[in-house]
């Protein structure tokens, strides 16, 4: 189980939390003099097969898994998953991330780098023919042995997928894994996503894009600037409407209410 | 004509007149002073060259050669000021010195010349790495020059036992006064460095000089005898062996090999390899 | 510990792929040779090979040195090439350190492969087999070393074009300094203006004692307890840089 407990990030200098609020000026010398809010008093506990993270840019939502992977850490409040920190190397054994836009070494070949990954858990360098199974799922099997810096967009992100993979992980967390993908890779991407729930692993993922949360999530959370609106099924959210008719409602509900 | 062509053919005048300009500026530039004179003090340069003294020295020494010639036939001064400004800079380059005490001797309108080159020459053997060629120049700048034997004798025997020096010079330096003519002043001088020294290691290498010298002696009192018994110059040390003169024929000590020149005095073998046995 | 080791064989066999440290290398070598076709002039004068080839040495290790340490470890952090390495069971330490090693060990194949060039290039100018040559280049790569962990250093709180500028100065001054001190007194410098050289001596990295090329090429005999003191002290410096750098790349946010 993932749980959020009263997680709070603030970019910039001070970390004295302040309220952003009021006209626009005022929150921008708010923001110059006591850092940028991203994340408010976020708690939640997650235990849910597919869980989808929903919210506009710039909501939050790489912020917080990038403190579950211990790139940042929080300005307050604790993160675990099965009671531990998230990111204690304990926790790092059994997780997979595939970040937003990934960025390798272009000079390695697509084996190669999946290798390097799986060199990094303790257990040690897999067997080759693992993952050339993970390569074959991914589809870029047969780029394997060519440099990275000659793949296209969608293999890219399908190797960042696959590097996921390579500690065999109980939980993944993947940052708009659907990005930049054409509609087969979408497709495959998706279906792989289900072969692994079946498999009984837990995906927690980020997305704005509201037809693949229906898709395949099983609950959503959906954020805006930085603060938790909404967490539960997908169904009962959309309440037989359309999700994105929920959103848009529950965003300007927000908004009021400020 | 094909846009790639003329693309090509401007490339082609580009560089051109890239190198035409180079050519103009070396054609036109006024010849640049001698960098002693420049104003950088050597101390300034020691301090900031990172600890590349050794380079630093050699590359500044390289650069002055071209002028070094001209300034040696005109006498000026700026070749000493120069070399004594790399020397500033590295005091253990050896090449300066050398080359000073061999090149400033010929400057005729110099007028401090042998002074001065021996100065330099004193100074390298004391400062530089050890090279045969400051003390083996010093040698010949004393005897050519100033006909001062003793010191030349000196010198050269200096050159010898400094390692590195070619069998040529070695040679040279071995057999320096050897020749009847001038055998007599020769181990006059060395009993006098031997006799007025304190130091026991000089004392030995005068006498061990000495003792061949006598050998020089012996062969040509032999000779003579020889002649007067035979009525005819031994062509070797081993008629001489033959002729009943000598018991033996004498070993040279230093490795060369004594023979009798064509006029009856006795010398050292001139065209063969020899193993010199340098006296300690 | 495993872990720092992979990252070193990571850095050097990407390290080694990027065509620029080819060239580098092929400068390096180069140079060295072209020492066998300079003028007469030079080749008898046997210190005089010796020194420009120590130098030549000396300088493309510093500059490959200064190229490497400024941006292979910040363009992995900029580039976010480094998320993939640290959401994994990897600390930052060991990422930092996995990548200086492997730095090191490639200006070491370079200090090797120069090495095998300089003998050869000695002996064929007569000069035997010159071990202390050998020792000069060992000192040197232990010089570039520290200079890699102050790159790093540097490079964990400033962009690449600052971190080359400050290395270079701090590289300069660390050999001129060693100079002023040691001329201070002849050159005039006493007083207040001499206890505030002293200070700066003490505190940026001191590098002319790493400086044997002289023993080398004038073939004086070497002082062994300065040359202990010299790997004693590269040590502690190296490693209160990797402290300090670890330190603040905890702290940064990627």
């Amino acid at each position: 189980m993932l749980s959020f407990s009263r997680v709070t990030k603030i970019y910039g200098k001070q970390k004295k939390r302040r309220p952003a609020e009021g006209p626009r000026f005022r929150r921008e010398a708010n923001e110059a003099r006591f850092g940028r809010l991203a994340v408010d008093d976020f708690s939640l506990d997650i235990d849910t097969p597919i869980f989808g993270f929903l919210g506009q840019n710039g909501a939050g939502k790489t912020t917080i898994i990038k403190m579950i992977m211990g790139l940042l850490a929080p300005t307050s409040g604790t993160i675990m998953i099965d009671g531990t920190t998230s990111w204690d190397e304990v926790s790092k054994r059994k997780t997979g991330f595939m970040p937003e836009t990934p960025y390798f070494y272009e000079r390695m070949t697509g084996m190669e780098f999946l290798r390097f990954c799986s060199e990094l858990f303790p257990v040690g360098r897999v067997r080759d023919e693992f993952l050339s199974g993970l390569l074959k799922k991914a589809g870029i099997y047969e780029a394997r042995d060519y440099e990275i810096r000659t793949y296209s967009k969608g293999m890219r992100q399908r190797l960042g997928f696959a590097q996921a993979l390579v500690n065999d992980p109980q939980y993944l967390f993947l940052d708009e894994p659907l990005d930049g993908l054409d509609p087969i890779g979408r497709h495959d991407l998706k279906r792989s996503m289900l072969t692994l729930k079946a498999e009984g692993r837990k995906i927690f993922l980020n997305t704005h894009i509201l037809y693949d949360v229906e898709e395949i999530c099983d609950e959503v959370g959906v954020i805006h600037e930085g603060k938790l609106l909404y967490a539960g099924r997908v169904k009962d959210f959309c309440a037989g409407r359309p999700l994105e008719e929920r959103f848009v409602e529950t965003v300007k509900e927000y908004n009021r209410k400020k | 004509m094909k846009a790639s062509s003329v693309k090509g053919i401007i490339l082609v005048l580009l560089a051109l007149a890239v190198v035409v300009f180079q050519f103009g500026y070396d054609a036109t530039k006024s010849t640049v002073p001698s960098f002693a004179s420049a104003g950088i003090s050597p101390n300034f340069i020691r301090a900031v060259d990172m600890g590349f003294h050794a380079p630093v020295g050699s590359f500044l020494w390289i650069a002055t050669m071209p002028e070094i010639l001209d300034a040696v036939l005109n006498g000026k001064m700026e070749y000493l000021a120069d070399e004594r400004y790399v020397n500033a800079v590295d005091p253990k380059l050896s090449y300066p010195y050398a080359f000073t005490v061999l090149v400033l001797p010929a400057a005729e309108k110099y007028p401090a010349r042998i002074a001065d080159a021996l100065a330099v020459g004193t100074e390298g053997i004391r400062n530089a790495d050890l090279d045969w060629r400051i003390p083996y120049y010093m040698a010949a700048d004393y005897f050519l020059e100033l006909k001062d034997n003793k010191n030349a004798l000196w010198y050269y025997n200096l050159a010898a036992h400094t390692p590195g020096i070619p069998d040529y010079a070695l040679r040279f330096s071995l057999n320096f006064g050897i020749r009847s003519a001038e055998r007599r002043t020769t181990e006059d001088l060395w009993a006098t460095i031997r006799d007025s020294s304190n130091d026991p290691d000089t004392k030995a290498r005068a006498q061990a000089y000495i003792d061949r010298l006598e050998i020089f002696d012996y062969l040509d009192a032999a000779s003579k005898a020889y002649q007067a018994r035979y009525g005819r110059i031994p062509t070797s040390t081993a008629a001489l062996l033959a002729g009943g003169i000598i018991p033996a024929v004498p070993e040279d000590p230093f490795g060369f090999t004594f023979v009798i020149n064509k006029d009856g005095t006795s010398g050292i073998n001139t065209t063969s390899s020899f193993n010199a046995v340098i006296p300690q | 510990m495993k872990n720092i080791f992979t990252i070193l064989r990571n850095t050097v066999k990407l390290e080694v792929r990027d065509k620029i440290w080819i060239a580098l290398l092929a400068f390096g070598i180069g140079y060295v040779v072209i020492m066998l076709f300079l003028s007469d002039l030079v080749l008898r004068e046997l210190p005089m090979v010796k020194a420009f080839a120590l130098l030549g040495i000396y300088f493309f290790n510093a500059v490959m040195a200064l190229f490497l340490g400024t941006t292979s470890f910040y363009r992995d952090v900029e580039r976010k090439t480094a998320y993939f390495v640290l959401s994994k069971p990897v600390s930052r330490a060991q990422f930092l350190l996995g990548k200086f090693f492997g730095l090191c060990a490639v200006v070491f194949l370079t200090s090797v492969t120069l090495a095998a060039a300089y003998l050869a290039v000695v002996a064929l100018a007569g000069g035997g087999f010159d071990a202390m040559g050998l020792l000069a280049i060992l000192m040197q790569f232990l010089e570039m070393a520290l200079f890699l962990a102050f790159a790093i250093f540097v490079s964990t709180f400033s962009s690449s074009l600052l971190s080359v500028m400050y290395t270079s100065v701090i590289f300069f001054l660390g050999h001129v300094i060693s100079s002023l001190v040691d001329d201070a007194r002849k050159i005039g410098i006493t007083g207040i203006r001499y206890a505030l050289v002293n200070v700066l001596y003490y505190l940026f990295p001191n590098l002319e004692k790493f400086n044997i090329r002289d023993f080398a090429v004038h073939n004086i005999a070497a002082p062994w307890a300065s040359f202990g003191y010299a790997l004693a002290y590269a040590l502690a410096y190296i490693i209160l840089l990797l402290f300090a750098a670890i330190w603040i790349f905890e702290k940064k946010e990627i």
